[in-house]
């Protein structure tokens, strides 16, 4: 991630300080099944009293752990004593918003979700709608990385017969690698 | 002609005792616009009721042509004139003598030039004491005599400066047209039959005189016979008849009456010689008809000599030999026995030996000639139908007619009895009324009910009645009926009433009362099938239901009177039990049974009653407004120009209100029982005067004066700074500070579109926590002074000044949505005298503009707060904005005034010493015109800025709640917009965090 960090540092050289809010993805290929963890990062931040965003991605594809009334339950977060903060479902993805007394000046984590695919193929996460304001109710200019994607791979499901004929053809190697099935 | 006056010196004058000159010391009683060249005589005639040593303190003036008063023109010269004496005076001499037989008292006097259409005034000391006409007219005026007279009824005025029409006869125009004298005029100048007497009964006069004497040739065929020439029977017993023999001076035989005669009948006393035919007519026989011809008789009574004939003393013959019958209009007899006696005088000589006219005095059928033509009972005559005919007028006015009828009612107070057709005399013709008002101009000798009489006069139209004036006492033939027309209103048509008129009916449906605004002053109440209302608060105005509405309104009604003509009468006789402030007649209260006959008086229908009618009080008063109670109770109240005069005791009369201090405390006392009746948080008034809020200010003095009622300081006025606007009235608001708090300044719009500046005020209400606006108006009145253009009359029922109320109303509304500070509060409420009914354009223009006519919507239509014209409706309103509209309960008008007699109200004019105390109570009622409107609210606590999940405070919880919400992209109300930067967002959260109620947001 750093190396995706140090790139956009040098495209947006001259803005080297600007707020910004970073996406990353610990795992780009995974399988139906598997988890991944998102990280949303805030950096550079100055004076944020209140923000709201949107982090849109394909909600039928990702399960999350949620409330079951749209509330999602966050991994990790700096953000846990504020006055007000939460993801909320909102038909595109998430919804995230904040406010509180502190206003946040730095790096923040915002957020990590852990979110598990439930279906094969190729999705983005991205960021939109960015609102920041600080404490004298001015809008604050935030750059929103680029989305990110996963790749989910289908888990091959053999016949019974061919699955048969692999242990046998198996049976006389000495190299097996075991795959977790999560 | 006697008159008189006196001429006397300053020195006698100056020893005479100076009466104070009341109203009452000169009447006028006739006007006359003569016939002769020039118009001549143009005189007045007055009626003197008490000695006046110095007529000089009185004059006379004319108003020419409706021009106002001209004032005192001629001034009378300083005589003396004693009680009981007629002055003439007249703009001439020459004409006036000619017409008339005699001298003017005054001649040549221009104020009296006049042409009949021109008003007299009298006056005494500078101050007006009668007047026939009115002073002020623009076009030709109903009283107007040209070529005729007006004389005074007995029994009335003086006037003073106010013009009653009902205490005039009139000949009607050019009556005198081609006449040369008074004394063979077809309708004569009456002069000097005037009087007036006192409250007392007529003393019943005993008129018993001798009215024939026979004294036969050969044999002893003598009677004398009595005749009772008064109204009512003669106890005989009191009297004698004496005979003085040949010259004696002392009584030779003296018979001593007994029983008694009936009025109109005759007693004889014959000689017991006398042949059969005689001894058949005696009632008594007695030798006091010894008689021979030169023998004197006297009729006492008492001993008190009532008549006589021949002279006592004197023994010549004088009567031998003849029948004679006394002439017919002697009543009276002669009291002097002794002068010298002809009986050419009073008696007619029927010959020797006549006997057939004993037994009956003129007036019976016997074969002569009657002297009057009034012919017998049974005779032809001319049906009333004919009389009538089928339209206002009759066919046959001013001539003399003969009518055969059955007395359905007299009326000593209208000088004059109804008679109707015996139903075989009946026409089949619905339009031709079967009745007729006969009028004898006096009070005593009317004919009884149920008496068939037979009545010679002349057809007369009184102010489009029809009447027949009576020429000679009617006569009896005997006992007769008639049954009562059942009448139902409304009447079909507009003539329906006039098939009616002078006929005995009685109505079968329950009348209900709708109009009592003449109650106190004539004594009279409109009567209808049901309420009626006015047709614009139901109707569109120029509607087709509106113009058919109008018509049927019209139709439906008929006056009840009381049969007492004048006004201010001494005692209201309806309600049943007279009318008092504790006993009254309301409209909507209700007739359940009524027969009477139909007359026709004031461009009216009537029925003067012959039973007294039962009255029900089917709409009887509320002791205090009933509705249902909610949270917040606001009224609405025209007070009927309440001006305290200086605030000190002075300052009376007031420009519009009460006249003197006693008239104030009246009205005072009633508007405090009211107000405390209501029990109101907040009250809108109308029609206070407009002098501030100092300490001597009406609405100050008001409040003192509720709180004092109360025992404690409870109401306080919104101060609006000063005097509200430039008119003499203003609106004001009072509120009671234990339940609502003011919210921010009053406020008034001065925009000169209104006559009398809106008055808005916000409150807060101690136990619902919630606000709304009040705006208190009264919009431009339906008087046409001054309109032009468009404000003028449009003939659509709306009155005068339409568009200005329009214009208000759109003025007031526009205020009320733009103003910064009023349009924050979206509970709005108006209220006041807006001066339109319920569906006119005004109310329809607040209608446009979102607010709701709750009156419409909780009372309907049989809602009203005001009467005019015997017609209900509502100019008082209470309209909500939409937001407050579900958070009424309820409303109601609280009918205290509108229905009452404004009689009864705290005015002290046109009362007896008794009726000023009797018509008046300090209760609620009457307290003005205008019933008050009351509100009843269910006010919403008012919201709490940033109240997220509606617990009326800001935490945590309401800042997650928006937050949630934001990011959910949920529909978020702009109520939440809370930078106002006309978008819902985080930013709205910042600001929410800094309405919280707790540090840190904590929840409570």
């Amino acid at each position: 991630m750093k190396k995706f960090i140090a790139l956009c540092a040098l495209v947006l050289g001259f803005n080297a300080n600007a707020a910004l809010i970073n996406l990353s993805l610990d795992n780009i290929d995974v399988n139906v099944g598997d988890e991944v963890t998102l990280t949303i990062e805030a950096t550079g931040l100055v004076d944020i009293a209140s923000f709201q965003f949107d982090l849109l991605f394909d909600a039928s594809m990702f399960s999350y752990a949620n409330d079951g009334m749209g509330n999602a339950f966050l991994d990790s977060s700096d953000l846990f004593g504020a006055l007000s903060f939460g993801a909320f479902d909102n038909g595109t993805g998430l919804g995230f918003g904040f406010v509180d007394f502190m206003p946040l000046t730095g790096d923040v984590l915002v957020a990590s979700i852990k979110f598990t695919a439930l279906a094969a193929g190729s999705f983005d996460f991205g960021l939109a709608n960015a609102l920041f304001s600080n404490s004298s109710f001015e809008d604050v200019a935030v750059d929103l990385a680029q989305s990110v994607s996963v790749r989910a791979n289908a888990n091959a499901v053999p016949e019974p017969a061919a699955w048969a004929l692999m242990l046998l053809a198996l049976a006389g190697l000495t190299v097996a690698r075991r795959k977790q099935v999560k | 002609m006697k008159t008189k006056l006196t001429v006397l010196s300053a020195a006698i004058l100056a020893s005479m005792h100076s009466l104070p000159v009341a109203a009452n010391n000169l009447i006028l009683t006739g006007v006359i616009d003569g016939p002769l060249t020039g118009g001549v005589p143009k005189a007045i005639e007055i009626f003197v009721p008490q000695d006046i040593a110095d007529l000089s303190r009185c004059g006379v003036g004319s108003a020419n042509n409706g021009g106002g008063t001209d004032g005192q023109e001629y001034t009378f010269p300083a005589v003396a004139v004693s009680a009981g004496t007629f002055l003439y005076v007249a703009s001439e001499s020459t004409g006036f003598t000619n017409f008339f037989g005699f001298a003017p008292d005054f001649a040549n006097v221009s104020a009296v030039n006049v042409n009949g259409d021109d008003a007299i005034e009298l006056f005494c000391d500078g101050a007006v004491v009668d007047t026939f006409g009115e002073i002020s007219w623009a076009s030709s005026p109903s009283w107007a005599h040209t070529d005729g007279w007006v004389y005074r009824v007995s029994d009335t005025g003086a006037d003073g400066s106010e013009f009653v029409p009902s205490n005039w006869e009139f000949s009607g125009k050019d009556a005198l047209d081609g006449q040369t004298d008074n004394a063979s005029a077809v309708i004569p100048f009456p002069s000097k039959t005037f009087t007036i007497g006192t409250v007392d009964p007529e003393p019943v006069v005993e008129r018993l005189i001798f009215s024939e004497y026979v004294e036969g040739a050969g044999g002893n065929n003598k009677a004398i016979e009595l005749y009772n020439a008064g109204t009512s029977a003669i106890d005989l017993s009191s009297y004698q008849v004496l005979l003085y023999i040949n010259g004696s001076t002392t009584a030779g035989t003296t018979l001593s009456l007994s029983g008694s005669l009936e009025a109109g009948q005759t007693y004889v006393i014959a000689n017991s010689g006398s042949i059969q035919e005689i001894l058949d007519k005696a009632n008594i026989t007695s030798g006091v008809t010894n008689f021979n011809g030169n023998d004197v008789l006297e009729l006492r009574k008492d001993g008190e000599l009532v008549d006589s004939f021949g002279q006592v003393g004197n023994g010549a013959d004088f009567a031998k030999d003849v029948s004679l019958v006394r002439n017919q209009g002697i009543i009276t007899g002669d009291t002097d026995s002794s002068n010298a006696f002809s009986y050419s005088d009073e008696w007619t000589n029927l010959g020797t030996n006549v006997f057939s006219d004993l037994g009956r005095h003129h007036g019976d059928d016997s074969g002569e000639p009657p002297v009057s033509g009034l012919g017998q009972c049974g005779d032809s005559a001319t049906l009333i139908s004919a009389i009538q005919g089928e339209g206002d007028a009759s066919p046959l006015l001013n001539q003399s007619a003969i009518v055969e009828a059955v007395v359905t009612a007299s009326f000593p107070n209208l000088r004059g009895y109804f008679v109707q057709e015996e139903a075989a005399d009946q026409d089949a013709n619905g339009n031709t009324s079967e009745g007729l008002f006969v009028y004898t101009n006096s009070s005593t000798g009317l004919p009884v009910e149920g008496t068939l009489v037979r009545v010679m006069g002349n057809v007369a139209e009184f102010y489009n009645k029809t009447q027949l004036a009576q020429s000679e006492a009617a006569l009896d033939c005997g006992a007769a009926a008639v049954s009562p027309a059942v009448v139902s209103l409304p009447f079909a048509n507009a003539s329906s009433a006039e098939a009616l008129e002078g006929m005995l009916v009685t109505f079968e449906q329950n009348l209900t009362v709708t109009d009592n605004y003449n109650l106190g002053r004539y004594g009279e109440v409109t009567l209808s099938n049901g309420r009626v209302y006015i047709p614009t608060n139901l109707h569109l105005p120029g509607s087709a239901e509106a113009q058919a509405l109008a018509a049927q309104n019209t139709l439906n009604r008929i006056l009840l009177d009381d049969g007492v003509s004048g006004q201010n009468p001494v005692n209201v006789i309806y309600p049943t039990g007279g009318l008092s402030a504790s006993n009254t007649l309301r409209t909507g209260d209700m007739v359940t049974s009524l027969t009477g006959v139909v007359d026709y008086n004031f461009n009216e229908y009537r029925v003067v009653p012959t039973q007294a009618p039962t009255f029900v009080q089917a709409n009887a008063r509320t002791a205090a407004p009933e509705l249902a109670q909610g949270n917040l109770k606001i009224a609405s109240l025209n007070v009927l120009n309440f001006f305290n005069g200086d605030g000190q005791g002075g300052g009376f009369p007031t420009a519009r209100g009460a006249d003197t201090a006693q008239e104030y405390t009246r009205q005072l006392d009633k508007l405090v029982s009211a107000l405390v009746a209501m029990d109101a948080d907040i009250i809108g008034l109308m029609e206070i005067e407009n002098d501030g809020y100092g300490g001597n200010s009406a609405i100050a003095q008001l409040v003192a004066a509720v709180n004092a009622r109360l025992g404690e300081a409870r109401y306080a006025f919104v101060n609006a700074g000063g005097p509200i606007g430039t008119d003499a009235i203003a609106v004001g608001m009072l509120y009671d500070t234990t339940s609502v708090e003011l919210v921010g300044n009053a406020l008034i719009n001065t925009d000169a579109v209104f006559s009398r500046p809106p008055l808005a005020q916000r409150f807060l209400g101690k136990d619902s926590l919630g606000e709304l606006t009040v705006a208190v108006n009264h919009f431009k009145s339906k008087g046409c002074g001054g309109a032009s253009g468009a404000d003028q009359d449009q003939n659509d029922g709306q009155g005068c000044y339409n568009a200005s109320r329009v214009a208000q109303a759109q003025t007031l509304t526009a205020w009320l949505q733009s103003e910064p500070s009023l349009s924050k509060d979206k509970d709005q409420l108006i209220i006041g005298d807006l001066n339109a009914y319920a569906k006119e354009d005004p109310i329809m223009a607040l209608g446009s503009a979102g607010f709701t006519n709750l009156i419409s919507e909780f009372v309907g239509a049989t809602g009203y707060s005001y009467v005019f014209g015997g017609q209900a409706g509502y100019l008082d309103h209470a309209l909500a904005s939409s937001n407050l509209l579900a958070q009424v309960l309820d409303v109601t008008e609280w009918h205290i005034n509108a229905d009452e007699p404004r009689i009864l109200d705290y005015n002290t004019e046109f009362k007896s010493a008794t009726q000023v105390n009797d018509f008046y109570a300090p209760d609620a009622y009457r307290v003005s015109d205008h019933d008050p409107v009351i509100i009843s609210l269910q006010l919403n606590r008012e919201p709490v800025r940033g109240d997220w999940d509606g617990d009326y405070d800001v935490d945590r919880n309401d800042v997650n709640g928006l937050i949630r919400a934001i990011a959910k992209k949920e529909q978020i109300d702009m109520a939440f917009d809370l930078n106002e930067d006309g978008i819902v967002n985080v930013k709205d959260a910042q600001v929410m965090m800094s309405l919280c109620n707790l540090n840190g947001c904590r929840v409570l």
